[in-house]
């Protein structure tokens, strides 16, 4: 267990009458990069989601770094800050520079200077490949330039672990690689990663571990070798198909 | 010693008042030319001991002169003493009054006697006091904007006399220039000060308690988002004209019931809580947009980062809802101007309101209006094209822009298709 960064225990989470989540259990090691596939409406982000609280899991319980995060006593703006999380919509605030973007959470939730915060996010900036950009505003930037600024923006906080919801499918082709070449190199660098994608190719490259997840429920979890090309369930080997077709 | 056999000496109480029954206090009191002492403020005094028989009282005041009364008195007696102003020798009163029904003074009229400048009327009783020898004169009254009376008078000195005169009805016809640069010039030094006064202030008050009732209306916490909607539905769904009367009357009217004290609200302070408690509901009401037009996303993105509600809301939801709500506000500006206009009934002295009072004194109701008009006109246009500026501005910086863009001039889609 003590390697351990995620744990998350028997999730459940219900809508009204839909049950989203009917158990989930997973246990993510540290530097590990976890890919998750499904069908759309299979929970997928909504695991995602509750990783961080931005859902608040009807049963079930979630500790990152052996710290509990479910339950009333968990300090939501503390753990949130050890989870990095990237959007499909990016969600990058428009009456910000992409600095600014950067900056904000270091320097008002951390109290970080803003000189300390600036050094911080220039750097970050510079690795996800625009320095140059720093001053000009998201609708200034193109898609793959706005997602990379929102994965930034995310590791400013230096979390343990990064979640990334759909990040590429909002882009235009052209711009998913200079995406996904980011995400690989925050792999390489032994971050903690949970990716929800579409994109196959990367989940066999840059993938630990791969989970299917269908209606609520896990229904096969392996390396990517044996996944891709031995997969033992079913219905990964429909879902397999489908995605080939 | 006084003899056993002589009747006990009394006391006489007296009261003194002037002609128009006001007790007159601090007059000098006489006995047998003695000196007795002053009447206090119910212009009472009471003359003691008094022996029974023959005795003059005197009671005299500065300008008043004094009165005597002398007779016998044997003990059950209370005197009244009545004291005469002194006016100055042939003094004459001049009055001026409204010649129609309502006969109200002329304040500010120029008096002349016999060719001579002698005063303004309006000061002390609302005449001009002076000194005229007795037999015939010629008085002449003369306003601005009034016609000029001239008449002979044949002077009885003590006397009062009224002056009456007409209104300006003849002499202005429905368009006259004149007319309409004094109505313009009345309503922009005694009223537009006023009109833009309570604007601004209760603009001010407006958008912080719009603030509030937006923020509150989007809150999750359910009592807060009731109190709110209750405020905003509430003062949206009343007359303003019935909240200004309400805190204007109803209010003191209340808090004076229950205090059990005299309370009381001016009318330009009413007016202001008014127009700040009524447009603040409009403003909760933008607010409220501007706020559920940022997306959840937003939302989202600040507290995973760490940022805390109140963070978020500060740092990221207000900015970009303010700039959203922008022309809005400019909008409600402009509404509250004419709103403003309300305090007409509780008059308070705006644009309007002294349009109205131009209007009666000078027979013409239709000039001050059409000044008035002009005046809001002059504000509101120009107003409403700076929001409508602010609007195309905002329309460009949320599309995507690089510098070359920006100062492209981007035409409406109207003017395509003509």
């Amino acid at each position: 267990m003590s390697n351990s960064m995620v744990v998350i225990d028997d999730l459940h989470k219900r809508f009204g009458d839909l049950e989203v989540l009917k158990g989930i259990s997973l246990d993510i090691k540290k530097g590990e990069v976890v890919v998750i596939l499904g069908p759309s409406g299979s929970g997928k982000s909504t695991i995602l989601r509750c990783i961080n609280r931005l859902e608040e899991p009807t049963g079930g319980r979630i500790f990152i770094d052996g710290e509990e995060i479910t339950g009333r006593k968990a300090d939501l703006n503390k753990m949130r800050q050890k989870v990095g999380m990237v959007f499909q919509q990016f969600n990058l605030f428009p009456h910000m520079t992409a600095l600014g973007n950067v900056t904000l959470a270091p320097m008002k939730v951390q109290k970080k200077s803003k000189q300390e915060a600036e050094k911080i996010g220039l750097e970050l900036l510079k690795k996800v490949g625009l320095s140059e950009k720093a001053n000009s505003y998201p609708t200034q930037l193109s898609g793959g330039q706005q997602q990379r600024v929102a994965i930034a923006r995310a590791l400013a906080m230096r979390p343990d672990v990064m979640l990334f919801d759909e990040v590429t499918s909002a882009l235009d082709p052209e711009l998913v690689k200079e995406v996904l070449d980011v995400m690989k190199n925050l792999a390489m660098d032994g971050m903690t990663m949970i990716v929800v994608t579409h994109e196959m190719n990367f989940a066999k490259e840059v993938g630990d571990r791969i989970i299917l997840i269908d209606g609520g429920v896990i229904v096969e979890q392996n390396t990517p070798d044996q996944f891709f090309t031995n997969p033992q369930h079913e219905r990964t080997k429909k879902f397999l198909n489908m995605i080939k077709n | 010693m006084v003899p056993a056999s002589a009747q006990a000496s009394h006391s006489i109480p007296i009261i003194v008042e002037n002609d128009w029954m006001s007790r007159m206090e601090n007059s000098s009191v006489y006995l047998d030319g003695a000196f007795q002492g002053l009447t206090d403020n119910r212009g009472q005094f009471v003359v003691p001991d008094v022996s029974p028989g023959q005795h003059n009282i005197t009671v005299t005041k500065d300008g008043y002169g004094s009165k005597t009364i002398d007779q016998i008195f044997n003990g059950t007696e209370s005197l009244e003493f009545k004291l005469s102003a002194q006016k100055p020798a042939n003094s004459v009163t001049i009055v001026a009054l409204d010649a129609r029904e309502s006969r109200s003074k002329i304040t500010g009229a120029s008096v002349y006697v016999d060719g001579q400048f002698v005063g303004t009327t309006g000061t002390g009783d609302g005449g001009v006091t002076l000194s005229l020898s007795p037999g015939l004169h010629t008085v002449k009254i003369s306003k601005d904007m009034l016609e000029d009376n001239t008449t002979r008078i044949d002077v009885v000195p003590g006397s009062t006399y009224v002056i009456l005169m007409e209104g300006g009805a003849r002499r202005y016809s429905i368009l006259d220039g004149s007319l309409f640069i004094y109505s313009l010039s009345k309503e922009i030094i005694y009223g537009l000060v006023n009109t833009i006064k309570l604007s601004i202030v209760a603009y001010c008050i407006g958008i912080c308690i719009g603030l509030l009732m937006g923020i509150g209306r989007t809150s999750s916490n359910r009592i807060i988002r009731v109190v709110a909607s209750v405020y905003v539905e509430g003062v949206r769904g009343l007359p303003i004209l019935l909240q200004l009367l309400f805190v204007n009357f109803g209010l003191p009217f209340l808090i004076s019931d229950m205090t059990g004290q005299q309370f009381n609200i001016d009318a330009f302070t009413s007016c202001i809580i008014a127009l700040s408690v009524n447009s603040g509901a409009y403003m909760g009401e933008i607010f409220k947009a501007g706020i559920e037009a940022v997306s959840k996303g937003q939302t989202e993105a600040a507290r995973s980062l760490g940022l805390s509600q109140n963070q978020s809301m500060r740092y990221i939801i207000l900015p970009q809802a303010i700039k959203i709500v922008l022309p809005a506000l400019g909008n409600e500006f402009i509404a509250l101007i004419k709103d403003s206009s309300i305090g007409l009934v509780i008059s308070v002295t705006e644009v309007t309101m002294e349009a109205k009072l131009v209007g009666v004194e000078y027979y013409n109701t239709f000039t001050p209006l059409l000044a008035a008009g002009i005046i809001y006109l002059c504000i509101t246009i120009p107003l409403g094209k700076a929001v409508q500026y602010m609007e195309k501005k905002y329309n460009i910086a949320n599309t995507r822009t690089n510098g070359k863009a920006k100062k492209q001039k981007v035409k409406p889609l109207s003017e395509e298709f003509v």
